[in-house]
Parts: structure tokens; sequence; C-alpha cells
């Protein structure tokens, strides 16, 4: 590091407290897929059986992506970079891979233009939960209707536009920027430091109540919360013999875990060079295990179960964790007593497992403009904001059109196996294994074993290769081709390929502007 | 709920759980070790000192 580098290493921010670091690294994790996807993947995939592959994709490709990016990030942190072009210029001295790290920025933009919104419907259910908004509305079909009105998919009673939608929108997003502009530690670990802890009350009042809820039908005996637990858990070894459960297992690590975003190696960047990243990795890693195979598998599903019976929870499942989480619970709340406080808590937590994730999706592109282009901290955070209130604009008024979808396939599936490849593959062969491994040591406060050496060199890449070409196997190619897309949707999938295309190529310009001021300020030495 | 659920049910909540302790003792242990560190530290150049001053009381005494 030359003089001006470390002289430029205090403007940075730095984590205040290791439970903090812990809190906003799971808080990252922590999302909506925790309380509804991995419910609904495990109810499909084998129940408990599900748990075998689960768990051995959690160790041969959860575990080492975490060292990994925290690894890099810390790396990055020390040359005063926070995202991936600077990260992977670092770490490789060519003159080309900094454009590849574009995705470590675009990426989780991109993911955070759809995810807000989604996280907007879980603020806007709390509060229809509290003031009883879902009254009259008393069956699956009438509650998708609600949710399709409130999107504007069509008027209905209860909405006759979108502008409710719209409003919750703007509200989540003004939120998420009024957090980011408070910068890392009196943002972002304030906000996980409160978060997290309301978020795991709430789920635990919840967990409990479940527990308490025994049969609440006696005319229905075998609809109970046992039954319910049952279906989740009841092992079906015959479907390890099937590919996709291992696929599903592995996606579902990749997703809860947050791994392949970029938002983990801007985190870690704000760490001191010889912070533990061994045992915080592994502890918000575990962290977000709990939350998800303990609590998340806790609620939604036994609960269901409990009140529509095995068939229709089954029905519910296969129909995806959107109709669990927003069709099926607001009707099951209803029935229960003081249900639409149970309601509010059971909404408001998503809401929190979102903004806690949402803010971490930005964080790289807010870094981005603070560390390569030198912009202040407030202006950043508004540009981002700009970025995702436009963006996410086009998905509140396309969403029938399927633009959340197509944008979802390329930058939240395929784009993140694909990135989790590219980041492994220059951590453990270009970067070096050796040099690779002394960063995840350095000043580990546990001893990492070697087998992960052996693990992350080759298993884990190979993995990842698998994972990536069953996908584009799977589906990729038919959604590349818009096979099955009604025609009055295809212009709208053009202009959502044509926003990634624009952010990549926005993405691009600024790495080259960057790198031409860092040339000029003789940073690059 | 059938035997099996519940062995795997059970197993998945251990072996978590235990991960859990293990990586919260852990913490706790790194926590002491830190705020030991200034005393170690301490008690590191009291041991360099006196020995310091041992080597140079030891040619006076050879005289």
């Amino acid at each position: 590091m030359d003089k001006k580098e470390i002289k430029h290493h205090h403007t940075r921010e730095f984590w205040s407290t290791r439970i903090g670091l812990i809190l906003a690294m799971a808080g990252n994790a922590v999302g909506l897929g925790n309380f509804l996807r991995f419910p609904v993947k495990a109810a499909q995939n084998g129940g408990g059986a599900f748990m075998i592959p689960y768990f051995i994709a959690f160790l041969l490709l959860g575990i080492p992506l975490i060292w990994i990016e925290w690894s890099m990030g810390r790396f990055g942190g020390r040359y005063q970079h926070g995202t991936t072009p600077g990260i992977f210029y670092r770490m490789w001295h060519n003159r080309f891979i900094k454009y590849v790290g574009v995705l470590g920025i675009v990426m989780p933009i991109l993911i955070c233009i759809y995810y807000n919104y989604i996280e907007s419907w879980t603020l806007s259910y709390s509060i229809f939960s509290l003031f009883n908004k879902f009254q009259g509305v008393e069956t699956r079909e009438a509650m998708g209707s609600f949710l399709s009105s409130y999107q504007g998919k069509f008027p209905s009673t209860h909405f006759s536009s979108i502008w409710t939608a719209y409003i919750f929108f703007i509200i989540t997003i003004i939120i998420n920027v009024h957090i980011l502009r408070k910068g890392v530690v009196k943002g972002i670990e304030t906000c996980a430091k409160f978060a997290l802890p309301i978020l795991f009350f709430f789920a635990i009042v919840l967990v409990v109540r479940v527990f308490t809820l025994g049969t609440p039908d006696p005319a229905f005996p075998e609809r109970s919360v046992w039954s319910g637990f049952n279906f989740l858990w009841n092992p079906d070894f015959s479907r390890l013999k099937d590919s996709s459960c291992w696929i599903a297992a592995a996606g579902q690590i990749f997703f809860t875990l947050s791994i392949g975003f970029g938002a983990i190696q801007t985190y870690a960047s704000y760490l001191r060079e010889k912070d533990d990243i061994a045992l915080s990795g592994l502890s918000s890693g575990t962290l977000n295990e709990f939350t998800e195979v303990i609590i998340g598998g806790s609620i939604a599903i036994p609960v269901a179960v409990a009140f529509f019976g095995v068939s229709e929870t089954q029905a519910i499942a296969s129909s995806g964790s959107f109709d669990l989480g927003f069709q099926a619970m607001p009707l099951i709340f209803q029935k229960l007593y003081l249900g639409n406080i149970f309601g509010f808590l059971w909404f408001f937590l998503l809401f929190l497992a979102g903004i806690t994730s949402s803010i971490a999706l930005s964080q790289p592109a807010v870094a981005f403009l603070q560390d390569e282009l030198k912009i202040p901290l407030r202006k950043a955070a508004n540009c981002v904001g700009a970025v995702l209130f436009i963006g996410g604009s086009m998905v509140v008024f396309f969403l029938k059109y399927g633009f959340l979808d197509e944008l979802d396939f390329w930058a939240g599936t395929i784009g993140l196996v694909a990135f989790a490849f590219i980041e492994t593959i220059m951590f453990a062969w270009i970067f070096g294994m050796e040099r690779g491994w002394h960063e995840i040591n350095l000043g580990a406060d546990i001893k990492v074993h070697k087998i992960f050496y052996y693990i992350i060199k080759y298993v884990t890449p190979l993995f990842l290769l698998i994972l990536l070409v069953a996908w584009f196997c799977q589906s990729g190619i038919d959604v590349l081709l818009m096979k099955n897309v009604p025609a009055e949707n295809v212009p709208y999938l053009w202009l959502a390929r044509f926003l990634i295309i624009a952010l990549v190529m926005v993405g691009f310009v600024l790495i080259k502007v960057a790198w031409k001021l860092h040339k000029a300020a003789g940073r690059l030495e | 709920m059938t035997t099996s659920g519940i062995i795997f049910m059970v197993s998945a909540w251990i072996l978590i759980i235990g991960l859990g302790i293990f990586c919260i003792i852990e913490l706790f242990r790194a926590q002491e070790d830190e705020e030991k560190a200034p005393e170690i530290e301490k008690e590191k150049e009291i041991i360099a000192s006196l020995e310091q001053a041992a080597e140079e009381k030891q040619p006076h005494s050879e005289d």
C-alpha cells in the first residue's frame, strides 16, 4: 500500500462492533426466502430427505462461498475498494477484469429494483392486517384477486387502481434511501441492531402461537399443526434419486445465504485489516440457517396444514411461495383470535427481513460511487435511490407483463450463479489458493480445517458449474427464446433486457471514468 | 407426526443449534482474548524490561 492509499484508508468507515457486523451480514442473508421459499422447497422436494442435499450444499457451497466473499471484501477494503471492479483489479492486475466486476454492482441493483416492490407489499399487508382490510375476503381465490387488484392487474371493490401499491413502493424506497444516507455505522449497522432482534421477537411469538394451535377445527382432526410438521419433515427418500431435488437444495442454499450478489464483499470491505472473518462469517451463516430451518420451517407450512389440510397446502405450495405468504396466511390470521395482531407481526417480520436485505443490495452501488468516483455519501445514496425508483416504477407498472420475472431470471437466478462461479475461479485459481487461504485465516478466531482448502479449490467451482448448466438447460433456453410467452408481453420482456444491458453499459462507463480518476490521482500503483 | 419425520426435524435442529452454540462459545472466547490482550502485552513488556535489566546488570557483577 502506498502512502496515498494509507491516507485514504481512514476515510472509509469500519463496523463499530462485531455483533453489529454479524447482525448486518445476517440481515443481508435473512430475507423473504427464509420464511416463504424454504418451507415450500422442502415440502416440494422430499420433506426431511431434502435436508440431506441441503446440508451437503451448505457445507460444500454455502460455507466456502461465505469465506471467499468475506475474504475478497476485506482484501478490497484494504485498498479502498468496496466493490468487485476494484477488488478483482487488486486480485489480478488485468486491465479488463475490472469490467467483469461490474456484475457485482449491477446485479444487486437489478435485484433490488424488484425486491423493493415485493418488500413494499409486506409493509402494506402489515398495515392492512392491523386495520382488518382483509375482512370479507374468505377464500384463496378471493385473496388472490385482492392481491392482483392491489398490484393493478384489474380493479376490484378493494382497489380501483395501482396507486395504493405505488405509494407503499415509494415509502419503501424512501426508508431504504434514508438508511443508506446515514452510512455504514449509523445507518446499516444501527438498522440491523434494531431490526434483527425485533424480527426474532416477532418470529418467536408467531412460532409459540403455531405450536399452541393444536387442531384448530375439531371437525377436521387430521388438520393439526403436527400434521403440518409431518408434511414438512416426513422424509421421502425416493426424491434423492432425482437430480432436481439436489439442484433445488443447492439453489436454496445459494439464495438464502445471499451469495453471488456482490453485497457480502461490500459489507466485508468495512472490516479492519486483521479482523476475523472465519468465525464471523460462519456465525452469520448459522444465524441465517437458524432463522430459515427452525423458525421459517415452523410457521407458514404447519399453520397452513392446520387450517387447510395437507392436500390444499400441497396445492398452495406447488403454486409458489407468494401464494403461501400473501394468499393463505392472511386467511389463516382472520380465523385466529387477535388475528389482526398476528397478521401484522407476520407481514412486518417479512418487511424487516426484506429491508435488511434491500439495503445490503443497494450498498454496493453506493460504495462504488463513494470509493471509486469519490461522490459524497448522501449524493451517492440519492443517485442509487433514483435508479431504484425509476427501475422499480417499471416493475410496478409492467408487473402483469412478466417484467419482474424476466429480471429475476437473468439477475436473480442465472446471474448469481455465474457471478459466484467467476469469483470462485478468481479467488482459488487466479488470486491463488495459497494467498486465498492466507486471507481466510488472517486474524481468524477459529482454525479453519484444511479440507476447506481443497473444497474451495475443486468442489465449490465444480458444484457451481453443475448448477449453472443445470439451470440454464432447465429453463434458460426457454426464457432466452421467450417460449410460451404471450405476444403482448414480448415488448416488456425486451424492455427488461434493455434495462439490464443499459445498466451494465453505464457501469462500464463509470468504471472507465473511475480508473481514469484513480490514474490521475496516482492511486493505482 | 411419523418417527422418521421427528428424527429428521430434531436432527436438523440439533445440527444448527449445535453449530450456533459452537459459534457463540468461540465468539465469547475471542472476546475474552481480545480483552486480555492489553494485559498480556503489558506482562510481555514487563518481562522484556526485567530481562533487559538483568542483562544490563550481568556485566557489572562480572566486573
